[in-house]
């Protein structure tokens, strides 16, 4: 008995907190697992890393990714061109984007599965020349405007239409708008409440819809077919997908976000 | 005419009844000469006679006694400089949000050597951004930290974080690369003051490459703005009310703000562009130079969201005076104990950066302690003071030095840009303060 206290006694003196005090510190990145890491750019509110779901988007994909048992760990980033890194130069499992239109990804590796198709419009400041903004679905009607965009996107067709071009990130381009530095910007609606009620609620109503939609903004998944994984991940999202729409999960979540009056067989349709 | 001069009389006579009211000591009484402070002062009227810069405030202090302070030239048109003017210190805030986090430290509730993600998770599994040899078919690639970011790499500047004005003082494509992806992230460097929480910022900063494996070079930037935040995270408290509570009021610093208080606003110095020979102009609007983009108007702000550790604060000669003594005392103040010997020891020791220079402001022999630059060795092109002296400076022109061995504070506040004009006026500055001592 006297031996095991003494062997006890041992073990805690060469174990005591003084005796790992000079040993090397461990950083907690060391543990965390780098496969099957998925990345995202923050588009509020579909995805968002400070809401609680962290976003519509996020919350439809993470949804069937839990559903089908399909393991990852999504890493928000500010940037794009962070996230078109990853693409290219690395192999994570996947990229969520919420608008395909805009991400360049080389198809030859790239497995996109649409989850959500979204109206886009154009919208101007009751300040900034509303009525001078009837664009009538021509961008010929918007010469010598100009277009807040976000850095990396497509302008082509805006700077064709004799259109100028103002970069910068979405909450600053709403800001911008009320400012009259720019004079219209392009997002779903979604974002434009969102944006602007966070910013200020009571000049909310001061933004003007302009008619007809702009186009849309198809958001979804892209599966990376060089990734071990990528395959088959895709397969069963595709699956998953199906039985998160006909669970009539899918559609409570986008009344979650979007509003009870939401039409979900119309935006189903789409996908 | 005779109305102009009525009009400046009245004027002058207004400030001046406004004015501080601090009796700097005779200088023989704490073995300065008299003689050679008013050098200083002919050096700086000579600045002003040239249109150099506008005005200034300059305020020598030894053994604890101000034996100098003097306003000249104007703080505005029309408007004659005051020992209480107030300037935009700009960086000279960040030993004070040094101070703030080593407040944290004496509190138990930090250490200098804790990752900075155990408090700000967005700065867990960060990247470096490497280039890539030039033949490559992909400019750069991002790496894994060697380590993570600590906070003691924040303050002494061996992070890795950036500012983007760096890339016009050492331009260079990593630099620009990483700087790309803080343009497109909407970060700023703070000198102008966005419309957005620090908080906000900081956790997009975090999730953008390094410029250099933490630890592995010193590079001035965004690392103090990143400590502010952490202020606020570790303490529960926004980081103005900290700095407010915690060092502003037991040092009686009662002119020192994050955004200016109405009822001063009068007081606030202009901003003023000068080309160094003789075309000086009142800024009126931002001043925009490739990357560096500096906001003096945003001072007339008396409220908003951004507060910068790095860059927010607005003070006079005479309250950084009082934040310096409290370091030159090693901490205490008029019998307010605000940090332990020990901290202030540990905040200016010389070995903090290792083999790295502290190169921005000084030449070699200059290191970094938790705040503030260093004099390490006299083998380097120093001019002037001794080894222990330490010292940082301000965007707009401002400049702080303390020499523990003579127990001397030497402060010199101007608001004139562009910043890189006035080394050899701040060099001569310090030279002229120190050659007055004459005991």
């Amino acid at each position: 008995m006297k031996s095991t206290h003494k062997f006890i006694s041992l073990i805690v003196v060469l174990f005591s907190a003084n005796s790992f005090a000079t040993g090397p510190r461990v950083a907690p990145s060391l543990f965390v697992a780098d496969t099957n890491i998925m990345y995202a750019q923050e588009y509020s509110p579909f995805i968002s890393s400070s809401s609680e779901q962290q976003g519509l988007l996020f919350e439809l994909i993470n949804g069937v990714l839990k559903a089908e048992d399909i393991p990852g760990t999504v890493n928000i980033l500010p940037t794009k061109s962070m996230v078109q890194y990853y693409f290219s130069q690395e192999i994570p499992l996947a990229i969520i984007v919420h608008d395909f239109g805009q991400m360049k990804a080389d198809n030859s590796k790239a497995m996109f599965i649409p989850v959500l198709d979204l109206d886009k419009y154009y919208y101007a400041y009751q300040t900034g020349e509303a009525k001078a903004l009837d664009w009538a679905g021509k961008l010929s009607h918007l010469k010598g405007k100009t277009y807040g965009a976000n850095k990396g996107e497509d302008v082509s067709a805006y700077k064709q239409a004799g259109i100028n071009i103002k970069y910068a990130r979405t909450p600053a381009l709403v800001k911008q708008l009320q400012q009259g530095k720019i004079d219209f910007i392009g997002m779903p609606e979604a974002t434009l409440n969102d944006l602007s009620k966070q910013q200020s609620p009571e000049q909310a109503p001061l933004f003007i819809k302009m008619m007809p939609k702009a186009g849309n903004m198809l958001m979804g998944i892209i599966f990376n077919k060089n990734h071990t994984e990528g395959q088959l991940a895709a397969e069963k999202f595709k699956l998953g997908l199906k039985k998160l729409i006909s669970s009539g999960q899918y559609q409570s979540i986008l009344r979650k976000h979007l509003g009870a009056n939401i039409v979900t067989d119309e935006l189903i349709k789409r996908i | 005419m005779k109305k102009v001069y009525h009009l400046l009389a009245a004027l002058s006579l207004a400030y001046s009844s406004m004015a501080l009211a601090i009796e700097p000591v005779k200088p023989e009484s704490v073995g300065l000469s008299s003689m050679r402070l008013d050098r200083l002062s002919q050096v700086i009227d000579q600045h002003i006679a040239q249109k150099k810069i506008a005005g200034a405030v300059t305020l020598v202090a030894r053994k604890g006694k101000i034996a100098y302070l003097q306003p000249s030239g104007l703080a505005d048109i029309d408007k004659p400089m005051q020992a209480d003017t107030i300037f935009r210190i700009v960086s000279m805030t960040k030993p004070l949000t040094s101070t703030a986090i080593m407040l944290l430290y004496e509190q138990g509730k930090l250490l200098p050597s804790d990752p900075v993600a155990k408090y700000i998770p967005e700065f867990q599994n960060q990247k470096v951004l490497e280039m890539n040899p030039e033949d490559s078919e992909f400019p750069y690639k991002l790496v894994p930290v060697k380590r993570d970011v600590t906070i003691h790499d924040l303050l002494t500047h061996t992070s890795g974080l950036l500012y983007l004005a760096s890339t016009g003082w050492f331009p260079n494509d990593k630099r620009e690369q990483v700087v790309r992806f803080y343009r497109e992230a909407g970060i700023t460097d703070g000198f102008c003051r966005p419309d957005e929480t620090i908080g906000d910022m900081v956790k997009r900063l975090a999730k953008l490459p390094l410029y250099a494996q933490p630890g592995e070079e010193w590079e001035y930037g965004l690392s103090a703005d990143v400590l502010g935040y952490l202020v606020e995270v570790v303490s529960d408290m926004k980081f103005d009310q900290f700095v407010q509570t915690q060092i502003f009021d037991p040092l009686k610093m009662q002119d020192s703000h994050f955004y200016i208080p109405e009822n001063k606003i009068s007081r606030l110095s202009a901003d003023w562009n000068s080309d160094w020979k003789g075309s000086l102009e009142r800024v009126t609007g931002p001043l925009i130079d490739g990357d560096l983009a500096l906001c003096p108007n945003d001072a007339y702000a008396t409220s908003g969201k951004y507060l910068s550790g790095g860059a927010s604060v607005l003070s006079t000669a005479y309250d950084y005076y009082r934040f310096a003594q409290m370091l030159l005392n090693k901490g205490e103040l008029d019998g307010v104990r605000l940090l332990s010997r020990k901290t202030v020891e540990l905040m200016t020791a010389t070995n903090h950066i290792g083999e790295h220079d502290a190169t921005l402001l000084h030449s070699h022999g200059w290191k970094f302690g938790l705040g503030f630059a260093i004099q390490e060795d006299r083998s380097h092109n120093v001019d002037s003071g001794d080894i222990g002296i330490f010292e940082w400076a301000g965007y707009y022109s401002t400049r702080f030095s303390v020499n523990p061995k003579e127990q001397t504070i030497t402060i010199f506040l101007s608001q004139t840009s562009p910043f890189g004009a006035h080394f050899g006026l701040w060099d001569k500055i310090t030279a002229l303060s120190t050659s007055a001592i004459a005991d």
